[in-house]
């Protein structure tokens, strides 16, 4: 390995092995008490029993999809230089921000210039990526490591292009853990946030995308990552549409300052759910048949050539619904995608390429993913899979183009629940917001 | 946590069981007839052509027992316990493996070794994981190019040579007239369990018969 590895990372090697240069560190792995150990890369404690290897060694069993941490190791780490070349202009993007944008961006510019922690809340399609681009670019400016972190890899897998076409002088390292390629000392950095555990004090600035989505929000493990994996005085900005109850305590006590935008970048406000009972779809489904009003819908979608993602609440439910499609609307292209797909990654682009005209999908692609012009329908909307805020971000993949602004969100329920109810009311009062604000803007 | 009413009713997970009904239904055993020589299913009785091949080269074949076919959810479980290292995943096995060691009644319970740098990486040989009797460590591995098995094609691993040795000659001794029991995680093309019961028989053991997790 070349030294530029370890910059800002800590690297697994043998216990047995001595740093063959001055400037590597050598950390410990594991903290060893008297019933538990705690591994010092994720944080996790465990009891000794469930983590004990033979011979009084211990490992983690908790971040072990990132290579075990245990005992028999220990952390080769070498401090950030921020070794990178000086670039006065590394921003190739020549689009522009709307009044309102830039007002954000301004504000987010000079946060990250000043290692601030902050919270962007956007609406779904307000352009928040657009929107750190100035800050990223200052960033760079001033030599600083950056990084983009995301807990999706969907998320990272659509970042990567944009911010390369962006940024199109600054090389960019793109981690995730379905790839293969090696790792790379680079000034920018797109990665899953489960990635973060690898780096130490490495980011004078961090970006997280989509703070709320799972498996990210309330997950200790990976809030300790970000922590760690900025510098002592760094500063992190996160993103979300929907931020939860914790975001907004700590934006309330004012431990993080807020900016907020509640208009999507083409002025037109969030398409509203079009709530539908269904009755007993499952039972139904048994006989491969799916509700009429469902039907109905998806047949118009089909006639009218309307592309559309089907959001399910579980992964057995996809095959059946797609039987059933094939069934009653033969000339429908479309295919089915869950997490654990073997072929996800490759579907998901399918259907950016127009390949297919419909994804049958359970959470996964709730958020940070863009069909441009794309319908919506949720079945099963009222099961406990899809909380609130995700309800709000699916019914946010429509209307997201400025050709199409509008779109057709359609929920189908078994019976009224609160998730749904409190959805509809979010987008209320974000459309509320947001034609106050555009009125504000009209007079001024 | 969610509670379901089987839980709640104690109907589970049970208290010698380390994971649930549904995943432990993926694990499939092989039906019969078993070839006598691998243990595997087999059409051509009594022996399955790759152990017919063996009986020609060598003049005598393996009495092996595979427990588990080696289908996906078998590899998935080897890649998180042995590559991975998740050392509390033996739980899953060592129960029916401890099981099935015992109804051999062995005199000696031999398991595969693994070489000196993987256990010192590993930190655990995954054989002597799966099984709680008392074992014989006899066979140890000649140290040589580190590649893994697994990695290898079925051509070069037949090809490779002799990789075990004594750990120690007084240990020959111990195995004159014994019956043998010879223990590995997974059998693939049974050029490892060849090796290791070939030495076995050189040494005087009355029988060598064999097991292992997956096959």
């Amino acid at each position: 390995m070349v030294l530029s590895d370890y910059y800002g990372r800590r690297v697994l090697v043998s216990r047995l092995l001595t740093p063959s240069r001055p400037d590597i560190t050598v950390m410990p792995t594991m903290k060893v008490t008297a019933t538990t150990v705690r591994c010092l890369r994720c944080n996790a404690v465990s009891s000794k029993k469930s983590a004990a290897l033979p011979h009084q060694q211990y490992y983690c069993r908790h971040c072990l999809q990132l290579g075990r941490v245990s005992t028999l190791d220990q952390f080769y780490h070498a401090e950030e230089p921020n070794q990178f070349p000086v670039q006065k202009h590394p921003l190739s993007w020549r689009g522009r921000l709307s009044p309102l944008q830039s007002r954000v961006s301004a504000t987010i510019c000079q946060g990250m210039n000043d290692h601030q922690r902050q919270l962007l809340w956007a609406v779904t399609g307000a352009g928040k990526t657009e929107m750190i681009f100035s800050g990223l670019a200052d960033a760079i400016a001033r030599g600083e490591r950056v990084a983009v972190a995301s807990p999706r890899v969907d998320v990272c897998l659509e970042l990567f292009p944009r911010l390369q076409k962006a940024f199109a002088g600054v090389p960019i390292a793109l981690l995730h853990g379905r790839q293969e390629e090696k790792y790379h000392y680079r000034q920018l950095t797109i990665c899953t946030t489960h990635q973060l555990l690898r780096f130490y004090h490495a980011f004078d600035n961090l970006v997280v995308d989509e703070v709320d989505a799972f498996p990210y929000a309330a997950n200790e493990a990976l809030l300790f990552a970000t922590k760690q994996a900025v510098k002592e005085d760094g500063g992190i900005l996160m993103m979300t549409a929907t931020p939860g109850p914790v975001l907004l305590r700590e934006a309330r006590q004012q431990e993080m300052a807020v900016s907020y935008l509640p208009l999507r970048y083409h002025g037109y406000p969030l398409p509203q759910i079009d709530e539908r009972l269904v009755g007993n779809w499952r039972k139904q489904l048994h006989r491969g048949r799916l509700p009429l009003v469902v039907y109905r819908q998806i047949e118009q979608w089909t006639t009218t050539k309307q592309r559309f993602l089907l959001f399910v609440p579980h992964v057995a439910d996809l095959e059946p619904i797609a039987a059933a499609l094939k069934k009653t609307c033969p000339s429908l292209k479309l295919t089915t995608v869950y997490a654990a797909d073997p072929q996800r990654l490759a579907k998901v682009a399918a259907m950016r390429q127009h390949q297919v005209q419909a994804l049958v999908t359970t959470t996964i692609l709730e958020r940070g993913v863009t069909f441009p012009g794309i319908d919506l329908g949720v079945l099963g909307a009222d099961a406990p899979v899809f909380s609130s805020s995700a309800l709000v971000q699916i019914a946010g993949r429509a209307g997201r183009a400025k050709e199409r602004p509008t779109g057709k969100v359609c929920f189908w329920v078994s019976s009224c629940c609160r998730n749904v109810n409190e959805a509809r009311r979010q987008i209320a009062a974000l459309n509320r917001r947001g034609k106050r604000l555009r009125n504000e803007l009209s007079l001024m | 946590m969610k509670l379901s009413w089987h839980q709640l009713l104690g109907c589970g997970l049970g208290k010698d069981e380390a994971v649930c009904r549904e995943c432990r239904s993926q694990f499939l055993t092989y039906s019969p007839p078993h070839c006598r020589g691998c243990g595997r299913t087999t059409e051509e009785e009594p022996f399955c052509l790759e152990c017919q091949r063996w009986d020609q080269k060598l003049g005598w074949h393996l009495r092996h027992q595979c427990i588990f076919q080696y289908n996906q959810a078998m590899k998935e479980y080897i890649h998180r316990y042995k590559f991975q290292g998740d050392y509390l995943l033996r739980k899953v096995f060592s129960g029916i493996m401890t099981a099935k060691v015992k109804q051999e009644e062995a005199d000696v319970v031999v398991p595969i070794p693994v070489s000196q740098s993987t256990l010192l990486s590993r930190g655990f040989n995954q054989v002597t994981g799966l099984v709680e009797v008392p074992l014989a460590t006899p066979l140890a591995v000649v140290e040589q190019e580190k590649r893994p098995q697994s990695s290898r094609s079925r051509e070069e691993r037949l090809a490779i040579p002799q990789p075990f040795c004594w750990e120690d000659e007084h240990f020959r001794q111990i195995l004159i007239g014994k019956r043998v029991l010879l223990i590995d995680d997974v059998y693939t093309t049974g050029r490892t369990m060849y090796y290791g019961a070939a030495l076995l028989r050189q040494a005087g053991a009355k029988s060598v018969k064999s097991l292992s997790l997956a096959g």
